[in-house]
């Protein structure tokens, strides 16, 4: 379809439909240079904002702390799954107090250890398994200690750790995500 | 590389296609005046092009799809490009279709056998306005939403069919949802298929028949579509491309109105192309101006329909289809007229131009808060919580039918109640000692002739013999202590206070305290244009904080309600706040007297 497709070789071979123009080469090479660069422009012209409109930009603010729950609540030993609720910022809509995704609390004391629920394999949500001894992916059976180590399955990497801090007896976590599917842990949206 | 192109070409016999497509034979030579409908067919693929990227983050619904037109025009990176080619590209269409069609038609191209080509191209003219009027409703602005809604009660006036027409436009009896989401379906799939396929048939009847050389050409001169028409058709298509990004470079973009409030006033226009018929509609009565709305474009597609059977002899000489073309020129002649005379209305209209200054800040002020985020119930719930959106909505609603304030409310000789411009500063304080009776302050009130004037002498003679005019310096100190006030500043044991004890406790209270005068009506000075004052006197003015109870008393008929009643504390509240922060910063009206 493209004008430029057609070889000067083709040109040859074609029965020459002007019979009354006299062919003019260098003046033919010279249309066919400007309808190839020409045709270049135009659709670079449209490809260029194209490229830049479908870049999705910056991403969403990355880490901020938010607050989730009591530290009275977590009883010691026992892991406690909360869910992280904030302001979401999706494209151009600002929602406030939406569930953005949940973590994983274990208390020792007055240290408080959060794991991101996210399994670092695919991102499937992780559960308790083995009666509570250990997390356990539902979707690809990946194992992890209570302390976020990964023991068995295909995740390349432990549960991830989220920063926390006790305020006023609240426990506040520092919100994050990691990309899934990779041994270290490189953050998402920041 | 040719060992490529041989397999290629063995497999689909594409050097052949494109023999076809490249060395179609243009009888009379390659022409400038060819170049239309190349272009319009690039423009198409900008707008399909450009209609794609922007469906990426389009979202049709009441509630979201301004937000997502802002977020293209201001937060996707070149969003505003793509927006400004779109929309320079409409409008590019349809000066190209004009122009296409115009060439055709002084070319004689409809003559047989293009009969059916024509007749195409009338199809592909009434889609591309159907384009056009699907848009233009998209970004569910103000614009956009006003301009739609006449257009869909135009084909709602219709008889027989209208009702049931505009209902199936408009998906139901209101704008909503539905009503964008049909548009929708219309601009980006029902639309563009239908095109694609009416195009392609065009192009198809256009190669069988090939180009009609104007009258007078050599028919034996002939030559190959390429290279030289396609560098003309290109190098003009690259023009086109050229003006639309400059357009889209000067205008930033393209325009986003406020989003669409029904509850709002708006001067609705429609897009330039369809001002000719927005300015006849003002000379038809209403129960018939379908007959002009539809009804002349209508006579007028009828008669470029008829064009090819009624022009039917062979020649295509200009000189002897004058009289068939005639009737076009007039139409042309007609809407260019039009058009004009509804720019320079307009442009001559003070008011069009107010209400077209208060849109744009409108927009402006939407797309400022916009920028903080849009809360999920739309940009219409954003602008609610906005004070400084909502407070000038309740003064106009509810207190400009008597105060002036700025360039709202009754023009000065109709006001019933004081000027509130520059109410709490020093200015309006000085015109009100100056004038008390002035036509925009209480002189065409209910409090007339209450307040004596500290400037000029009384009209009764005996009195005016003792009269002294305040003295500057005991002036400037009473400025200062209602200043002081208005800020919300006691200024308690000032200069100032003093003044107000020895000259205005006769009348009136300060601190509560009665005044010597115990029947007087005259206001509370402590606090007097301070937030907590306002709002009491708008809540209720008779209620001893402002003025006393009398004010409220039947026989001052005109006198200022109580709009506790009326008003939510919370938008009453909202008002103060305004009121108290705008006032003092407006003119003080000039006295009329």
């Amino acid at each position: 379809m493209l004008p430029f497709m057609a070889s000067q070789d083709d040109e040859n071979a074609l029965p020459e439909p002007t019979e009354t123009l006299p062919p003019d080469p260098a003046r033919r090479r010279t249309l066919e240079l400007f309808v190839a660069a020409g045709g270049l422009a135009y659709a670079g012209a449209l490809v260029l904002p194209a490229a830049r409109f479908l870049d999705p930009g910056g991403g969403s603010g990355g880490a901020r702390w938010i607050r989730i729950a009591k530290l009275d609540a977590l009883v010691e030993g026992k892991p406690a799954r909360v869910a992280v609720r904030g302001e979401e910022r999706d494209a151009f809509t600002v929602t406030a107090d939406v569930t953005l995704g949940s973590v994983w609390l274990s208390r020792s004391g007055e240290r408080v250890l959060a794991l991101s629920s996210e399994c670092p394999h695919l991102g499937c949500a992780i559960d308790l398994a083995n009666e509570g001894r250990n997390f356990g992916c539902p979707c690809h059976t990946s194992r992890f200690a209570l302390d976020g180590k990964a023991e068995s399955g295909p995740s390349p990497r432990g549960m991830d750790p989220l920063p926390t801090r006790v305020v006023d007896g609240w426990i506040e976590v520092e919100f994050r995500r990691y990309r899934q599917g990779s041994a270290e842990r490189v953050e998402v949206g920041a | 590389m040719s060992r490529i192109a041989d397999w290629l070409d063995e497999r689909t016999g594409y050097r052949k296609l494109a023999h076809e497509l490249l060395d179609e034979p243009v009888t009379g030579g390659a022409r400038w005046a060819y170049v239309w409908g190349s272009a319009l067919t690039l423009s198409f693929l900008v707008q399909a092009i450009t209609g794609f990227l922007l469906m990426t983050v389009y979202q049709p619904s009441a509630t979201s799809a301004w937000s997502s037109v802002w977020f293209v025009q201001h937060r996707v990176s070149w969003g505003w490009v793509v927006r400004g080619l779109h929309h320079f590209g409409a409008q590019a269409m349809v000066v190209l279709l004009v122009a296409h069609l115009g060439q055709t038609a002084l070319f004689g191209a409809y003559k047989k056998p293009r009969e059916m080509n024509w007749l195409l191209g009338l199809v592909l003219m009434a889609l591309t306005l159907g384009f056009a009027l699907t848009g233009y409703l998209l970004p569910w602005d103000q614009k956009g939403y006003w301009a739609t809604r006449v257009a869909t009660n135009i084909a709602g006036s219709i008889p027989l069919v209208g009702h049931a027409l505009q209902r199936l436009l408009v998906g139901g009896d209101d704008y909503g949802h539905l009503t964008l989401t049909r548009f929708y379906g219309l601009h980006v799939a029902l639309l563009p298929a239908l095109t694609a396929l009416v195009l392609a048939a065009h192009v198809a009847l256009f190669r069988r028949h090939g180009v009609t050389p104007p009258e007078g050409a050599d028919p034996k001169k002939v030559e190959p579509f390429y290279p030289r028409q396609v560098g003309m058709d290109l190098a003009f298509g690259l023009v086109v491309l050229a003006v639309l990004i400059g357009l889209t470079l000067r205008e930033h973009g393209a325009p986003l109105d406020a989003p669409a409030d029904p509850s709002s006033d708006y001067p609705a226009r429609p897009e330039w192309y369809f001002l000719a018929l927005f300015e006849l509609l003002k000379y038809v009565p209403g129960n018939i101006e379908w007959v002009a709305a539809l009804g002349l474009p209508l006579v007028l597609g009828g008669y470029l329909v008829a064009l090819p059977f009624i022009d039917r002899g062979s020649s295509r000489a200009l000189a002897t289809r004058g009289k068939v073309l005639a009737p076009l020129g007039l139409a042309l002649l007609g809407a260019v007229a039009l058009t004009n005379r509804s720019l320079s209305n307009d442009s001559a209209d003070p008011a069009f131009q107010a209400s077209r200054k208060k849109a744009e800040e409108r927009a402006q002020h939407a797309s400022k808060l916009a920028a903080k985020g849009i809360p999920p119930a739309g940009p219409l719930a954003m602008l609610a919580a906005d004070p400084a959106t909502r407070a000038p909505q309740l003064f106009e609603k509810h207190c400009a039918s008597c105060h002036r304030l700025g360039d709202v409310g009754p023009e000065p000789a109709k006001a019933t109640a004081p000027d509130l411009s520059g109410w709490g500063s020093r200015a309006w304080l000085a015109a009100l000692l100056d004038d008390p009776d002035a036509p925009h302050l209480f002189g065409s009130g209910p409090l007339k002739g209450l307040m004596p004037s500290f400037k000029r002498p009384p009209p009764d003679e005996a009195e005016a013999s003792s009269w002294k005019p305040l003295p500057e310096a005991d002036e400037r100190a009473l400025l200062d202590f209602f200043e002081a006030q208005a800020r919300g500043d006691e200024a308690k044991a000032s200069a100032g206070e003093k003044q107000v004890k020895q000259r205005c406790t006769t009348c009136h209270r300060l601190d509560g305290e009665d005044p010597l005068d115990a029947e007087s009506l005259a206001p509370e000075l402590r606090g007097w244009a301070s937030l907590a004052w306002t709002k009491a006197q708008i809540a209720n003015p008779g209620g001893g904080k402002t003025y006393p109870a009398g004010v409220m008393a039947e026989k001052l008929p005109g006198h200022m309600p109580a709009f506790e009643r009326e008003l939510e504390p919370k938008d009453l509240d909202l008002l103060a706040g305004w009121l108290v922060a705008t006032a003092p910063k407006l003119a003080v009206a000039r006295s009329t007297r």
